[in-house]
């Protein structure tokens, strides 16, 4: 998967997403985020547009040291060529964040020289 | 405000409370006041007050962390209470950088009154105008768009009552499911392990797929971490 750097120095992938047994797919921009340990925090508007069920909730920590409870929503991803069902949180940020359980087990280059993001 | 406007702010408050030393409201002082949306007789009255005005209003520097996450729990909703009529100022919320406007409620003889915050988010001024006599109770609320809960008053519930059961059965698990995911449904109080969050989410919909549960990870502080990894 090839991604790029954007004027902010932040590395960005694009990911398709969809609701649970869902065919409508939409594409996002994901910004890399190796300090979340979930797969997906997406933004209120997507979770809006795709109509996500809520299916659980959880606890999380977030980067001023607060915890919060957040729900989470079942939420299909297309991830490297399959499909792949996972609860994603949302916020009110502008990009989705892609976290380490999509990023485990493989291969993240990030070159700001070039401003290419590269994932296999 | 940067440290030297804070020091001309301080001094020139000095003046006020020492009456030997009062004199006019200097120039440069104008666009702080300005940027507080306070007028300078109403910050001068304020400081002279706090003490008589402001029963429960504490503005405690934050430093450590741990410091922080306990404020958070205590001022993210601060009740204020002031049984005169005046000025109330406390600590609100150290995450509100932005000057937002509160709605303030009067009970118990109030009439009207309005509201200013520091641009900081530390301090938020009211000017209380209740019949004097009247007690008078304020509760700050934070604006709608910040006010808005997270979750919702279902998912709350569920999060309560699901840990009630993860309290039960807390030695248990901790001893042989440590790291663990597990996912609670507490309408019927069944709970499902798993080794990821996702797993343990869809064992329980699987089981009530119509229901909502909440998921813990077994031993931990808390089950995500964004922007802030478990030590």
């Amino acid at each position: 998967m090839i991604g790029y750097v954007d004027e902010k120095k932040r590395a960005l992938i694009g990911v398709r997403l969809a609701a649970p047994a869902g065919e409508r797919f939409v594409q996002c921009w994901a910004w890399i985020d190796t300090a979340f340990n979930g797969s997906l925090v997406l933004p209120n508007s997507i979770a809006d547009e795709l109509q996500l069920p809520i299916e659980s909730s959880a606890e999380a920590v977030l980067a001023d040291g607060s915890k919060v409870a957040m729900e989470t929503y079942g939420c299909q991803v297309e991830w490297f060529g399959r499909s792949y069902d996972t609860q994603v949180v949302t916020n009110d940020g502008e990009y989705a964040l892609l976290g380490t359980i999509l990023l485990a087990g493989r291969r993240l280059e990030i070159d700001y020289g070039t401003g290419t993001v590269r994932l296999e | 405000m940067g440290l030297r406007e804070y020091l001309q702010l301080l001094d020139w408050t000095a003046r006020q409370i020492r009456t030997d030393k009062r004199g006019a409201t200097p120039k440069e002082l104008a666009p702080i006041f300005e940027r507080l949306q306070i007028s300078a007789e109403l910050w001068g009255e304020s400081m002279l007050n706090l003490r008589k005005w402001c029963r429960s209003a504490v503005v405690v520097p934050v430093t450590s962390r741990q410091e922080r996450q306990s404020q958070h729990e205590e001022s993210d909703r601060t009740v204020l209470t002031s049984p005169h009529t005046g000025l109330c100022g406390g600590n609100i919320n150290r995450k509100l950088k932005l000057a937002v406007t509160l709605r303030c409620e009067a009970k118990g003889g109030g009439t009207s009154f309005g509201c200013v915050v520091h641009p900081s988010g530390l301090t938020c001024i009211y000017r209380t105008v209740t019949s004097p006599g009247f007690p008078c109770s304020i509760r700050c609320v934070l604006p709608e768009s910040l006010e808005k809960p997270m979750i919702s008053e279902k998912t709350r519930s569920v999060i309560e009552r699901a840990k009630v059961v993860y309290e039960a059965h807390r030695a248990d698990w901790e001893r042989s499911h440590l790291g663990e995911f597990v996912s609670i449904e507490p309408e019927s109080g069944e709970w499902f392990f798993a080794e990821s969050l996702d797993a343990a989410v869809r064992s329980a919909r699987l089981k009530f797929p119509d229901r909502i549960s909440h998921t813990m990870r077994v031993g931990h502080g808390a089950t995500i971490f964004i922007g802030n990894m478990e030590s």
